[in-house]
Formats: C-alpha cells, structure tokens, sequence
C-alpha cells in the first residue's frame, strides 16, 4: 500500500485516481472486500427499505389512519396534523409565529457567536454583547408578550421553545456556577474547598432524574408552606445545580493544564487572587476547555428530555401527547423520528463544532 | 470593598511604583490594617460560606417540622417493615404486595444492577467492535461506523427508550404471537423461551463453575509467574478454558442433574411455563448499550489511537502478525488511557438506568417514586434512593482507582 501511494507510481488521470482509491480504501485485501461487500449489501437494504417507509409507501394528508395501516409506510398525515402541536405545544395556535421567529432569532444569535472572528475585538465584544442583550429582550416580549404583543402564561411554553429554553438558560447559569465551584475547589481555604467537593461529587453521584424528582416531591416539604414555586422554574433550578457539578470539573481540567508559572507570574505581578483569577488564569483556562464545554451542552441539550418525569411538555413531552391523540391511535414512529431529526441535526452541528475547535486548538498550541 | 477596587484595576493601567511597592513588601506585612491580611481574609471568606450552608439547611429542616405535622407524617425508618401493598411486577426476589417495603428497594436495586451489567457487557462488546471499525483503512466500514457514532449519541436515551418500548406494543397479542424460531415467542407482553426446570442439583453444577473460575484465575497467576521466572509459557488459556468446561460437565454428571426443559404454552390469553423477559426490560437493555456504545466506541477508539506510533513500528520490526500486535502490544497499553474514562462512562450508564422510570421498568427510582406514593415518606425514599446511586458510584470508582493503580506504568 505505501509503494502505491507514494508519489512516484501515483497514477495522473482522474479516473484511474479514482480507482486506486477505490482499490485502496475498499478492496485492498481478502478481508476489506468482504467486508465492502457486506455493508454495501446491508446499506442496500437499509436505504431500500428506508425509501419504502419514508417515499413509496407513505400516506401524505388528506388521508385517515386506515388508509396510512393500509399503505405500510410512514403516516406523514399524522405529521402534517400535528406537526404543530410537537413544534409549540400548547402555545396559543394562532400566535405560534412567535415562537417560531424567537427560536429563529435565538439560532441566529447563537451561530452568528460560533465564529471566533466576532469576539476578536474588544468593540466588537461591546456590541455582540448589545445585540445579544437586545436580541434577548426581543425574545423574551416574543414569548411572554408585553409591549403590544398578547401575554402568553409561561406555563403555556412548551415544546422546541421550552426545550431551548430549558437548556439556555440551563447552561448559561451553570457556566457562572461552576466557575465559582471549580475555583473553590482549588482554593487553599479547607472549608471552602470541602464544601465544594462535597457538593460537586454529591451531584455527580446521583442521577438527574432523582434531582427533578427531589424538586417535585421534596420542595413542598423543604419551604415554607405558603411559597409555590411553579414546575418550570423547579426544573430549571435543578438543571443549574447539576449541570454545575459537571462543569465545575471541566473547568477545573482547565485550570489544572494550566502552567504553574501562569499561576506564579501572575502573583508576581502582586494580583490579588480576583485580579490574578479574572485577568490571567481563567481566559486562559476557559480557552483551553471550550470543546469539552460544548460536549456538555450537548448532554444538556439531550437531557432536557428527562422533564417529561414531572409531566412539562418539552419536545419529547409534546410527541408524546401527539400519539395519545385517539384519531391517531397507534402512531408513534413519525412523532419520534420527526424530534429525533431536531434532536440529532441540533447536536451533531454542536459535536462538529466541537470536534472543530478542538482541532483549531491543538493547531494553534502546535505553532506556539 | 478595597478588594473589588482592586478588580476592576486593568493590569495594564497599574503604575509601576505601585508593584515595586507590593513587591519589596515583607510577606507577613504588620502594617497592613487587619482586614487585609490573607489569614483574615481567608477566614471570613470560610465563615461566610460556612455560616451561609448551616443557615440554609436550619431553614430547611425548620420548613420540614412546620411542614410535617400539618400533612400528619412524621420521620422515621419504621415504613420498612410495613408491607408494600403495591406489586412489583416480575422480579426475580419473588417480592409481592404483602412483603415488607425494604424488600421493594432491594428488587429495585437489584435490578438497577440487572439491567446496568446487562448494558455494561453489551456496550462494550459494541463499542469495542464500532472503535476498530472506526480504524479500519476501509472507507465505507469507517465512515458506517461514524455514521453510527453520531447518531446513537445525539438522539436522547429516553427518546430511544420510549422508541423500542413503543414499538413493543406492536408486537401481536399472546394469541397469535410471533415465533421465528421454535418455542421462542415474541408478544406485545415480552419474549417467552423455553426454560431449564430448575432442581436443587443445579446448585452443585453452579458451585463447581465458581470452582473452575476460580482455578482458572489460580492459573493464570502461577502461568504468569512461571513466564516470568523462566520466560516460557504455558497453555494456560486452553487450560482454563478445559476446566471451566470440564468441571460444571462433572458435577452436572455425578449428581445426576436433570435436563428437563420447560417450554412456553398457550393457556387461555396467554402463555405459561417457560421463562420472559419482559418489553420493558428489552427497551432498556437495547437503549442503555445502543446509546453508550456511541461514547464506549470514541474512548476505545482514543485510547487506542494513545499509544505511541513508535510501539507500532516496534512490534512490526519484530515481525508480528496484527492481530498480536493489537492483543499483546497495543491493547494493554491502550487500556491504561481508556480505563479511567470508561469507568465513568459505566457510573453514567448505571445513573441512565434510572430513565428507565419512564417506560414504568421496576428499578430503584421506579419503586422509590410508588412507595412515596404509597407512604408519603419523600424525604426518607430519596434519602434511601439517593444513597445508593452515591455507594455504587463510591464502590465503582474505588474499585478503578485500585485498578489504575495496579496497571498504571511502572517508571524506570
């Protein structure tokens, strides 16, 4: 294989390019032909029996649920009623558009902040963080109405908004938390460094499922009687608190790979342990952590799906009430692949830009 | 306060003398004025966090007695012993609604550990396969393999479980099950199979494959300690393997232990005899080793793509064949690195069991949730519930740190 490739017996035509590749990467010996010929037949299959469900045998609306049994493939019907109710829950039907232009906004903001041009300045910081505050505030009067719009309850919000929502708001908070957790438990103060080990290995020990049943079985008891706290802002909660702990120990990954002499330096500056925090060790540390930040939020994004467990309506929430719809009775498979497509378009974009910035990263150390 | 000013100070905008200043002044500076003194500070900052954790936690424990009474409970572990009154469904502890709640918690941990070895084991024969089938020099066998990466990974667990839970229920009634091979029926009620009668000389067999292993482990040690001494080695894999065969085939021999198979039959709605397993259990198996294998898949992958080009080249110089470069050179050292990050990936995988709740398969958040139900007492279960997640976690990673240890390289 190395006489082949190498550069003296490399073949110039295209086609005869092609087929060294072909012969090279697919057939080179006894074994990789047989296993090409393996999966190509098994991706036949697959791709054939896919197109059946999806195409050829699929019922598109006007139809009913026995003409779609009667067809055998996907019921794309069921989706064109209901793909409403899965997208926004029970937002009010007629004021839907606003969900749909706050998430478009929201996805806006986000992507426009994945290139590392917009944040390489400080003027432009100031004004990515304007339009952010500004974008922010148009999203929240979008969903909860104000300034002319109709008020909308916020026990209203559910599907894809309240699923964003959940996680945003989630990781964001979380962010700031776990900063002060990882620090603490670096900090030379015995009592603070324990309470946050204590805590940070507390959190990582349980699952978050028993967070979100502790804040809906256990919240009543531990407050006063009289305060209600409403179930959004419970599970909220409880997304912050754990997700911190997880965090907490990516950043203090980030503050471990950090030389010493970082650390030293900026002490000889005569820092204070704030100014020698803020100005040196954590740009530098968060800097080396950001890929294994966004894996994070990526299993943040996914597990918003556990508040199903105290009945919200997050997008799993709401394909679920799709199905129970008795015109439907039966129907599943369209609901969840529909969700399954949001799910895995929203994180593998997020697992590629990870992947991504991690290769940039290691680039750039290589060249330093 | 001075602190905060000091903050916002740019490092850029500080005047030199300032620094020269803070330099030349000794360590422990008694003219500093009391409050900015690092011991000091350090104190207050410690009493303030610990003042403000006891502060919260009187407050909650003062809401619970003023809450308590008023729902007319009290705390106690006295519930225990009271009977659960609530079936559990299928368990292999044989628990019903007349047995003592403790017994409850014990299936639900029992079979927490079920399904969470049942996902281990499968995970990681699956990731093993999809890592090297990430490696391979075959595009398309690659490419597949990341294909499959990406998406068992970034579609939610609970998603996929609901998926295979809900695709159970189309499964035919027990009256016209599904049967593709013989005896083995597929219903929307679980998978029956036929299943051995179970006798007390059972036991014998059992207790002499324990015996085996043991021997077989025995084995091992004195082989490797024989290469070691005289560096030739004996066939100690043929032969452990002969025993473990060999000793459970003797004891099932002498005493006499019967073979007889009981299969599943239809009687009346549905089936009897025989074993199942039931749609729950199967959705939380395939879900739980399908989703993980992503992640086991990229830290196998990782660990092996760790070791060093140079031990490759190495092994190859001395004419190796591959598949003994990967069992005796690469893969020992490739699970070093991948240890660690598979233990918490296997803590991950036993914590995900709990999703598991959703499709109402009796493990430990499923049967803590109905005894609160049941008893009202949320704050002993989650306490119970709680506790165990944090001593299997506890166990696990002190297992793995022992074993890191023991494997970790020796410097020279």
């Amino acid at each position: 294989m190395s006489l082949l490739s190498s550069s003296e017996t490399r073949p110039r035509g295209l086609v005869s390019r092609i087929l060294l590749w072909i012969w090279t990467r697919l057939f080179g010996s006894l074994i990789n032909s047989v296993l090409t010929l393996i999966l190509l037949w098994i991706i036949y299959k697959v791709v054939r029996s896919g197109l059946e469900w999806m195409v050829f045998d699929a019922t598109v609306a006007p139809a009913d649920i026995r003409q779609c049994i009667d067809n055998g493939g996907a019921c794309w019907a069921f989706l064109q009623d209901k793909w409403r109710l899965i997208l926004f829950g029970t937002f009010p039907y007629d004021l839907q558009w606003r969900p749909a232009l706050a998430l478009t906004v929201f996805a806006g903001l986000v992507i426009a902040s994945c290139f590392p041009a917009v944040w390489s300045s400080l003027e432009r910081r100031r004004w990515m963080a304007a339009i952010w505050l500004f974008g922010m505030g148009f999203v929240i009067v979008l969903m909860a109405g104000g300034l002319g719009f109709t008020e909308v309850e916020v026990r209203l919000w559910s599907g894809l908004p309240l699923t964003v929502m959940l996680a945003a708001v989630g990781m964001f908070s979380a962010f700031f938390l776990s900063i002060a957790l990882a620090l603490g438990r670096q900090s030379d103060l015995p009592a603070i460094r324990w309470i946050c080990i204590g805590y940070i290995e507390l959190i990582r020990g349980v699952p978050l499922i028993s967070l979100l049943f502790m804040a809906n079985i256990m919240l009543p008891l531990l407050l006063p009687s009289d305060v209600r706290v409403p179930n959004l802002l419970r599970a909220q909660v409880a997304f912050i608190l754990f997700f911190a702990a997880y965090m907490a120990e990516t950043v203090r990954g980030g503050l471990q790979a950090l030389p010493q002499g970082q650390y030293a330096a900026a002490k000889a500056l005569g820092l204070g342990y704030w100014g020698r925090m803020i100005h040196v060790i954590l740009p530098q540390a968060l800097r080396l952590v950001i890929p294994s930040m966004v894996n994070i939020f990526i299993g943040g994004f996914k597990d918003t799906s556990l508040v199903i467990v105290i009945s919200m309506l997050d997008l799993l929430g709401t394909a679920n009430s799709a199905k129970a719809d008795p015109k439907w009775l039966g129907l599943f498979v369209e609901a969840y692949f529909f969700i399954a497509v949001i799910y895995l378009f929203v994180c593998a974009s997020m697992s590629w830009y990870s992947r991504r910035l991690e290769r940039r990263l290691r680039t750039g150390q290589e060249r330093a | 306060m001075t602190r905060r000013g000091k903050v916002s100070n740019p490092i850029a905008t500080r005047p030199p003398m300032a620094l020269s200043d803070t330099l030349q002044r000794p360590k422990n500076s008694g003219g500093r004025p009391i409050w900015r003194r690092p011991w000091i500070r350090g104190l207050v900052w410690q009493a303030l966090l610990v003042g403000a954790v006891v502060w919260t936690m009187l407050f909650l424990i003062g809401n619970v007695e003023e809450n308590l009474p008023r729902s007319g409970l009290s705390v106690g572990f006295d519930f225990l012993g009271e009977p659960t009154r609530f079936e559990i469904g299928a368990n292999y502890l044989g628990a019903t609604a007349r047995d003592p709640v403790w017994l409850s918690f014990l299936v639900g941990a029992f079979n927490t550990l079920r399904v969470s070895l049942m996902g281990i084991l499968i995970c990681t024969v699956l990731g093993f396969l999809v890592a090297l089938a990430r490696l391979s020099s075959n595009w398309l066998v690659s490419h597949t393999a990341f294909l499959w990466v990406e998406t068992v990974r970034n579609i939610p667990l609970l998603l996929q479980m609901l998926f295979w839970y809900s695709l159970s229920t189309l499964l035919p009634l027990p009256g016209d099950a599904w049967q593709p091979i013989a005896d083995v029926f597929f219903t929307n009620r679980g998978i029956y199979y036929p299943a051995l009668v179970l006798e007390p000389a059972h036991w014998w067999v059992l207790a002499a494959l324990a015996v085996a292993i043991a021997g077989a482990v025995l084995l091992m040690i004195a082989g490797r300690r024989h290469r070691d001494a005289t560096g030739r080695s004996w066939p100690t894999g043929w032969l452990s393997l002969a025993l473990i065969l060999a000793l459970p085939l003797l004891a099932w021999l002498v005493t006499g232990a019967g073979s007889e198979i009981e299969r599943p039959a239809l009687k009346g709605y549905n089936f009897r005899g025989g074993a199942l397993v039931t749609p729950e259990f199967v959705a939380v198996v395939i879900a739980l080793s399908v989703y993980q294998s992503g992640f086991a898949a990229e830290t196998i992958r990782s660990g092996i793509l760790g070791v060093k080009k140079g031990q490759w080249e190495a092994a190859r110089s001395l004419g190796l064949p591959t598949r003994v470069i990967y069992a005796r050179v690469v893969m020992p050292q490739a699970l070093r690195i991948v240890v660690p990050p598979m233990t918490s990936q296997y803590l991950s995988l036993t914590k995900n069991s709990s999703l598991a709740v959703v499709i109402g398969y009796p493990e430990l958040v499923r049967v803590t949730t109905a005894v609160t139900a049941e008893t009202g007492r949320a704050i002993e279960c989650m306490g119970i519930m709680m506790s165990v997640y944090l001593c299997l976690s506890l166990v696990t990673s002190a297992f793995m740190n022992w074993y890191n240890r023991r494997i970790a390289y020796v410097e020279k």
